[in-house]
């Protein structure tokens, strides 16, 4: 494991110093581009003061992804990150960060518009899930319903479809026939899958607007469930203001393993909403609320949260954010009343 | 006054043309003229090579530029923040984002050397060694 983690490493620090063909100019948030590669990434600074757990300070992510483009066959992209990185906490006791490999892939261009990706990918479910670095989303706390109740990453087979018109469908299929490739840490991944298979389908809207659906059959490794989900996802702006949201609903089955959590429910789904209204090109006020049942959880958690960012340029966002939890968190990742604060920067 | 009047004229002129963009592209992409749905799928990232499988290279001047501005505007009616992170996007998601370039005269350098280059200048300048695909009101 630890061979592969400098391997991937090397790949992606060893871009930089290739020679280049072509002029480089660097630009935050452009990465550095070296001939055919390029190289870039994203940092997360989070202060959070939650009710009833100490206050802290953290690196939430610290992400460098390196990719290149050489030919038809050889495409290859990797991204590695410092992840929940705690800095101070009050009382002490900070807690130190995993190193994961969050995606590990090659593409083999099919044609301009058909790709087949071979490694270890976001899953394509929902749209949060494939562009959930910080300073790409407009709120600081991820809603459950987009990462908690399916298989985020896969490692398998991905095909991939991008007509060029950007008018009809675009969609993707995957599969993984084994388990997770460079697995994530207990701490970052309590939830672990194998045996799994679905498809996601998006009609654009526009460049920025969208609906999708999306489809995942798969079983959990701690428990020994399987569970087929449905999702759907929707992103449209008005002017100033943008509206997004997405919904999942997944039916759990299967004879628990012995030492397994029981389940409350057999289903988990959950819905969130979000409105972000530009007050101007840097400032945003959003709002956003969310109900989920995690099935192994007897009541729904059901979060409002109120943000205000502020980007002074693209690459760039500061956000504070007031949550308020009327239920009760989910099994991982609790949403709590309280406050946070983040600096992200695409670099 | 009257050569006054002709210098305020050809200043006019000067100023009207500079509002306008030439996009431009390597000798050796195959087509001579291009439709602003290409050009806003090759912008999109959804267009990746030429009709003669050259690679696609797209060049995009930095983001706080007039032209880029009136490129966003014109090509995709979007501010250049909304293109920018639209295309921040698809950089996360593995694809090879535009190459940035901060003036007119690196932009037409990059183009003039790069086989399947493409990008957008001032069309105050007369290229020299690209083609020119499309004139931008």
């Amino acid at each position: 494991m630890r061979h592969t983690l400098l391997s991937a490493s090397l790949f992606g620090t060893g871009l930089i110093f290739l020679p280049a063909d072509q002029a480089l100019c660097y630009e935050l948030g452009q990465g550095i581009h070296a001939g055919d590669y390029y190289v870039s990434g994203y940092a997360n600074v989070e202060v959070a003061d939650r009710f009833d757990v100490p206050s802290k300070l953290g690196v939430d992510d610290l992400s460098m992804f390196a990719g290149g483009r050489v030919n038809q066959y050889f495409n290859p992209f990797t991204e590695i990150e410092l992840a929940k990185h705690t800095l101070i906490q009050q009382g002490g006791g900070a807690v130190q960060g995993d190193v994961v490999v969050e995606r590990f892939y090659n593409d083999t261009l099919l044609s301009d518009h058909n790709t087949l990706r071979l490694g270890k990918i976001l899953t394509p479910l929902g749209d949060w899930n494939l562009i959930h670095a910080a300073p790409l989303t407009p709120i600081i706390t991820r809603p459950y319903t987009t990462a908690l109740g399916f298989d985020a990453y896969t490692s398998g087979v991905n095909w991939l479809h991008d007509p060029e018109n950007g008018k009809t469908f675009d969609f993707q299929l995957y599969g993984e026939p084994v388990g997770e490739l460079f697995k994530r840490p207990a701490s970052q991944s309590p939830r672990n899958f194998r045996n799994t298979y679905g498809g996601h389908i998006n009609l654009p809207l526009g460049l920025l607007d969208k609906v999708g659906a999306s489809y995942q059959h798969s079983q959990l490794i701690e428990t020994g469930e399987t569970f087929t989900l449905y999702g759907i996802n929707a992103n449209k702006s008005f002017g100033k203001l943008n509206l997004q949201s997405e919904a999942v609903s997944a039916h759990f089955s299967g004879t628990l393993l012995s030492g397994a959590a029981p389940r409350f429910h057999n289903n988990e789904s959950g819905i969130f909403a979000l409105a972000d209204y530009s007050v101007t090109p840097q400032w945003h006020g959003i709002l956003e609320g969310e109900y989920y049942q995690d099935h192994l959880v007897a009541l729904p958690s059901r979060s409002m949260s109120i943000d205000i960012a502020y980007r002074p340029s693209t690459p760039v966002v500061w956000k504070l954010e007031y949550t308020h939890q009327a239920g009760v968190s989910a099994s991982f990742a609790p949403i709590q009343t309280g406050l946070k604060a983040s600096f992200s920067t695409l670099f | 006054m009257r050569a006054l009047l002709l210098i305020f004229g050809i200043l006019w002129a000067s100023t009207g043309n500079a509002s306008e963009l030439l996009v431009i592209a390597s000798e050796e992409v195959p087509d001579t003229s291009i439709s602003i749905e290409q050009l806003a799928a090759i912008y999109a990232m959804k267009k990746i090579s030429w009709s003669n499988g050259t690679q696609v290279v797209p060049v995009n001047r930095e983001a706080s530029s007039d032209e880029r501005a009136k490129f966003s505007k014109v090509v995709f009616n979007l501010s250049p923040q909304d293109l920018s992170a639209y295309q921040d996007r698809l950089r996360f998601q593995g694809k090879l984002p535009p190459i940035v370039q901060s003036s007119d005269q690196a932009v037409l350098g990059f183009v003039r050397s790069v086989p399947g280059a493409i990008g957008y200048i001032n069309a105050s300048h007369a290229p020299t060694g690209v083609k020119t695909l499309m004139r931008l009101p």
